[in-house]
């Protein structure tokens, strides 16, 4: 205040004004007080408000996240302990490993316990589609991404089915996703080029009088197409699709094609689940693989599929073999049976040795969705810091701040008592 | 020696009374209206009385006492310097205390921090909701699908309810902004009133020879009060009254450019909202007011809420003669015809010119020069009489407006020769202020009605602000953050949307040409008719489509606003389902699209200024983010800032209004000293009468005869 003359009026205003902002400081001390909040509103503090924000919402994700891990490990582990009742067996039953024991010990030259171990093997084969048929909670846990359906069943004739398709059913290259083809692709009919009507209606295998009557006899066979130049499109699709199953059909009679490409794709099913991964898609609106758990446990591909590639299959079909077997000599019933039982043993070596692998790697994932969870609730913590040290104040700072608020505000008060109220008028006789 | 009467003396000692009794009366009066708002004090003015005369045979040693003392007036003590810098400072006083009490109701609105349980905001705590039960439906256990479409819609409706809210009380906060904009504009005209009537009553007094210095602390007080309604400037001038006579002539002008009169002496103008033109076809549906179809035409209040000022009038409704504002008048086209081909471009043109023989050229010269300029200016041709064009004439004057040299604007309406007058729509001229002509409370809380900020698209620019306002571009009220929120819902929905439905092409059957099929492959006979699609056999599954629509009875996706943002007809009525998977063949628990929908919810997205997607990106990130860091945290930097300057501004206005009380403020310590000091005053003429007295008692009855 620099002015030469404070006048009675400048003075009160001065004083007035003062004393607002005194009490507002100390009414804005007073609540930070109370709220126990560094700031009350966004406007106080708008960088550690932002933060703030950012924090929490840090902190609610990594909570379902934790909710997620959770939810996956007990699923795993349940997977793991049914599994474990296969693999490493009970009271009344000897367990994958067993069988490995037992079939090892058929080298001796009688081989007399070959019969009682085919009936073993077929009920340890049973056993164990039994066990890739349980649930967790109200799904099955070996079923990838059907969940809700059970995935293995019998057929009639003792084949394995999974989804309905016959896990022996000899394997493709190929999947739907490489082959990229629809139902209404594949209901599309080669259309003929000029030349090739004209061989094919020399050879009478075309009976259109001419190509215009072939072109419009083809359009009506082919209603789905608007165009017969058109249909030409996505011809080498379908015919590279034709050409592989035309293949696989003829190496493996009697088997489907579709099936063979279902089998692949079912055995790659995937149902992500977010745990903290930082899960995000790619430009193409897919999920990035790392950055989110594959929790679908497919039965299919712990088991195998394909051609003696069963495991099931195979230790069913060598249990057959073994019961066929002399009961008194162990002798097999003939020299096929001989045969198939040595190349069966092989598979099952492998089948069981890569089952072990997979319930090894149950195990291996159940041990890293832990160390995931015990992460994430570290995270969670020292997040739940962070918003605290963002957010909270110290108390003992923010009562100094009061007090003193206080005590300038009482000052404040004495001031306007003591000293406006006097004036010369005061002393004059 | 010069002449000395017997009982000059006298005189001299009666008039030192009457000075000190007059000094203790202003004195009286200082401290009786001490605390009356707005006063200043007075002091009286004295002079010593010089007499004129002379001797006609004067000797150069003559010694000559003056008369004693006169009271000649009674002033006020005012610096107007302080006056001005004070009332600029009140200003932007003014102008941040609206702008304040704006935000803060905004905030109210959308700062969340320590709102919600557990403190976790409202909006954001929904948007965490959402994403929550997701996440849960997302492990793969789960559940059937009427659950999942359940719970997530339940989260979904919570959110979309809160979207509306905070629609509805944006909605609410501009209709109270509006009626308190109205009344502040009720209260700035009442204080133009009063200073205009106050302005008649000092006039009157001057001619009269009086001083009006109540009056004057009353008009001071209330220019105060103006002045934190709108920028002012405030001009004294000297109307000189013929025969000598000359009364100070107050002028207040606005302080943007151009000025614009306010007050001009005893004449005064009035602000209000200015009108716009809608037509009316005969169906009642709006069209352009320019065609043909129009049946009817209904003035309305601008939506950018410009202000208009009236013509300058006094108590009587006389029109000031000099209306300074008058050669800047804009008026409203109404009568043009329906082949008037650019109603656009001539809305606005000026009605009444003056013009003055000055300068070497004539008044008609320069009519002729105007009119030229004008038809160039709107693109009219200006040569000949054929086609729409201006014309400016005073064939319509009468005598004396001529003489004043007065012109009025025609419009040519084509070779026909049919002339329009312009009439504005409710037959009263006004002057429109544009944007940068307002400053102040009044123009703080337009802004905050009107700015979109980085919302504001080119047409609302060009038709206002930023040919005037460079900042307009950046400026931010209501309507920035109302379409803000409308960004965030519509992308939200229209992202979650997408995320549920799939392209029909892709799941109902079709032909190799893109045509819609039946089951036997024929192509559908209304290939818009949805209900007739097929689904393809690898999609039977498929139950996609919107989960949010612009209204709870429809599917309707257009035209999505935070007001409007509801849970789709369909979704509600469970025959749309939240999509877990997009795949061919889906299996139960395939989960890839609410994977999909988590992700796309915690991704960030570009908001695009505007209702299409065309626009400039105003933000890129998630949908939390953007209502926690663009929408509240931009609030809540211009609350800051706004508090900041605020405070700045109110403490230099505090300083100010004590620099200003120091001269014009009545102190108790110095009415005290004067009172003091007229007593003795008073004292000592009474004792100069006394002791002249004796003197006079010697001379006559003591001196012997």
């Amino acid at each position: 205040m620099s002015s030469f003359r404070i006048t009675t009026n400048g003075l009160y205003r001065n004083y007035r004004s003062n004393l607002y902002k005194n009490n507002a400081q100390l009414s804005d001390a007073m609540t930070t007080v109370q709220t126990s909040r560094k700031f009350n509103t966004y406007a106080e503090d708008p960088a550690a408000a932002s933060k703030a924000w950012r924090l929490r919402r840090a902190y609610w994700r990594t909570g379902d996240q934790i909710d997620n891990t959770n939810y996956v490990i007990s699923k795993y582990e349940s997977a793991y302990t049914a599994m474990a009742a296969v693999v490493d067996g009970d009271s009344e039953n000897r367990g994958l490993d067993g069988i490995i024991s037992a079939v090892e010990g058929l080298s001796d030259a009688a081989g007399s316990a070959r019969n009682a171990l085919g009936k073993e093997l077929i009920q340890t084969a049973e056993n164990v589609v039994s066990m890739m048929n349980s649930k967790y909670g109200e799904d099955f846990i070996f079923a990838a991404s059907d969940g809700a359906n059970i995935p293995f069943t019998w057929s009639d004739s003792g084949k394995l089915l999974y989804r309905g398709i016959d896990v022996t059913t000899p394997k493709t290259a190929y999947t739907s996703e490489e082959l990229g083809v629809t139902k209404t692709m594949l209901a599309m009919e080669k259309p003929l080029s000029q030349t090739e009507y004209d061989e094919a209606h020399t050879a009478g295998t075309v009976t259109e009088a001419s190509y215009d009557d072939y072109k419009a006899a083809y359009m009506t066979r082919n209603k789905d197409y608007e165009s017969f130049d058109a249909a030409t499109a996505d011809y080498a699709k379908v015919v590279k699709y034709n050409d592989a199953k035309t293949s696989y059909e003829s190496e493996h009679p009697g088997w489907k094609f579709e099936n063979a490409v279902k089998l692949n794709d079912m055995a790659e099913e995937i149902t992500y689940l977010d745990i903290g991964l930082g899960m995000q898609e790619d430009d193409d609106g897919k999920i990035i693989s790392g950055s989110a758990f594959n929790s679908a446990i497919s039965g299919l591909k712990f088991l195998g599929y394909g051609e003696d590639a069963n495991l099931v299959m195979v230790m069913k079909e060598l249990g057959e073999i073994f019961s066929r077997a002399d009961p008194e000599t162990g002798a097999y019933e003939s020299t096929d049976d001989r045969t198939r039982a040595s190349e069966l043993l092989d598979r099952l070596h492998d089948g069981i040795r890569y089952s072990q692998g997979q319930h090894v790697q149950l195990s291996a994932d159940a041990k890293y969705l832990k160390t995931n969870l015990s992460q994430l609730e570290t995270n969670k913590a020292e997040l739940n810091t962070q918003i605290t040290e963002t957010e909270d104040l110290e108390m003992a700072d923010a009562i100094t701040e009061m007090t003193w608020a206080q005590y300038c505000y009482n000052a404040a008060l004495r001031i306007g008592t003591q000293i406006l109220s006097q004036s010369l008028l005061d002393y004059m006789s | 020696m010069g002449n000395l009467s017997t009982f000059g003396t006298f005189t001299m000692a009666r008039l030192g009374i009457y000075a000190s009794q007059y000094a203790l009366n202003v004195t009286g009066n200082n401290i009786s209206n001490i605390n009356t708002d707005g006063y200043s004090r007075q002091s009286l003015d004295q002079t010593s009385m010089n007499y004129g005369a002379a001797d006609r045979y004067q000797s150069k040693y003559d010694v000559r006492a003056n008369g004693g003392v006169l009271a000649t007036g009674v002033n006020q003590l005012r610096d107007q310097y302080l006056d001005i810098r004070y009332r600029n400072e009140m200003t932007k006083v003014g102008e941040m205390d609206a702008k304040l009490d704006g935000l803060n109701q905004l905030a109210d609105i959308f700062d969340e921090v320590n709102k919600g349980e557990d403190q976790a905001g409202v909006l954001e705590a929904r948007f965490n909701e959402l994403i929550q039960v997701i996440e849960t439906q997302h492990q793969d256990q789960n559940t059937n699908q009427d659950d999942i479409d359940k719970i997530v819609r339940s989260a979904a409706e919570a959110l979309a309810i809160q979207f509306n809210d905070y629609a509805k009380q944006l909605e609410t906060l501009t209709e109270n902004k509006i009626a308190e904009f109205r009344d502040e504009l009720d209260a700035t005209n009442t204080i133009l009133t009063k200073i205009r009537d106050l302005n008649a009553s000092i006039r009157k007094s001057e001619v009269f020879g009086g001083s009006a210095l109540t009056q004057r602390d009353e008009r001071n007080l209330l220019i105060d009060e103006l002045s934190e309604k709108i920028g002012i400037n405030v001009l004294y001038e000297t109307e000189n009254l013929g025969d000598g006579v000359e009364v100070e002539k107050l002028k207040i002008s606005t302080s943007g450019d151009p000025e614009r009169v306010l007050v001009d002496g005893i004449y005064a103008a009035q602000l209000s909202i200015a009108k716009t033109t809608k037509g009316y076809d005969a169906n009642g549906d709006e069209v352009p007011p320019k065609d043909a179809t129009v049946a009817r035409w209904e003035t309305v209040e601008n939506e950018n809420f410009n202000l208009n000022i009236s013509e300058l009038e006094d108590a009587k409704g006389n029109l000031d003669p000099a209306d300074p504002n008058m050669t800047k008048q804009v008026f409203s086209v109404q009568s043009l015809g329906d082949d008037a081909s650019d109603w656009d471009k001539v809305k606005n043109v000026v009605k009444r010119l003056t013009f003055d023989n000055s300068g070497g050229t004539t008044a008609a010269q320069k009519a002729e020069a105007y009119e030229k300029a004008l038809n160039e200016q709107y693109g009219f041709t200006t040569s000949g009489t054929g086609g729409p064009r201006f014309h400016v004439s005073d064939t319509e004057m009468t005598d004396g407006e001529k003489a004043a040299g007065m012109y009025v604007v025609h419009f040519h309406m084509g070779p026909s020769g049919t002339e329009y007058n312009f009439v504005n729509i409710d037959d009263e001229r006004v002057t429109q202020l544009n944007d940068t002509e307002l400053s102040g409370g009044l123009q703080a809380m337009r802004e905050l009605l009107t700015e979109a900020g980085e919302y504001s698209t080119a047409a609302t620019l060009s038709r206002d602000d930023l040919a005037y306002d460079a900042d307009a571009a950046t400026k931010r009220g209501i309507p920035y953050y109302k379409a803000a929120l409308d960004t965030l819902a519509r992308k939200f929905a229209e992202v979650m949307n997408e995320a549920n439905t799939l392209p029909d092409e892709v799941v109902y059957r079709t032909n190799k040409a893109g045509k819609f099929v039946d089951e036997t492959g024929a192509v559908l006979a209304d290939q818009t008719d949805r209900s007739t699609y097929v689904l393809r056999e690898e999609y039977s599954y498929y139950d996609g489509g919107a989960l949010f629509s612009n209204s709870g009875n429809t599917d309707d996706t257009e035209g999505i606003t935070a007001a409007n943002l509801s849970i789709s007809h369909s979704w509600a009525h469970g025959s749309v389902h939240v999509l877990q998977s997009t795949q061919e063949n889906a299996t139960s628990r395939a989960n890839d699209n609410l994977a999909h929908i988590i992700a796309t919810l915690t991704k960030d997205h570009d908001f695009v200024y505007g209702s299409n997607t065309t626009g400039v990106t105003s933000f890129k990130g998630t949908f939390q983010e953007m209502l926690t860091d663009t929408i509240a945290g931009t609030l809540a930097k211009d609350q800051n800032i706004t508090d900041t300057m605020r405070d700045n501004y109110n403490t230099t206005a505090d300083e100010l209004y004590v620099d200003r009380d120091a001269i014009m403020g009545v102190d108790l310590n110095d009415e005290a000293m004067n009172m003091m000091q007229f007593q003795k005053a008073y004292s000592a003429a009474c004792r100069l009468m006394t002791t002249y007295d004796g003197m006079l008692d010697k001379l006559i009855n003591g001196t012997a005869v």
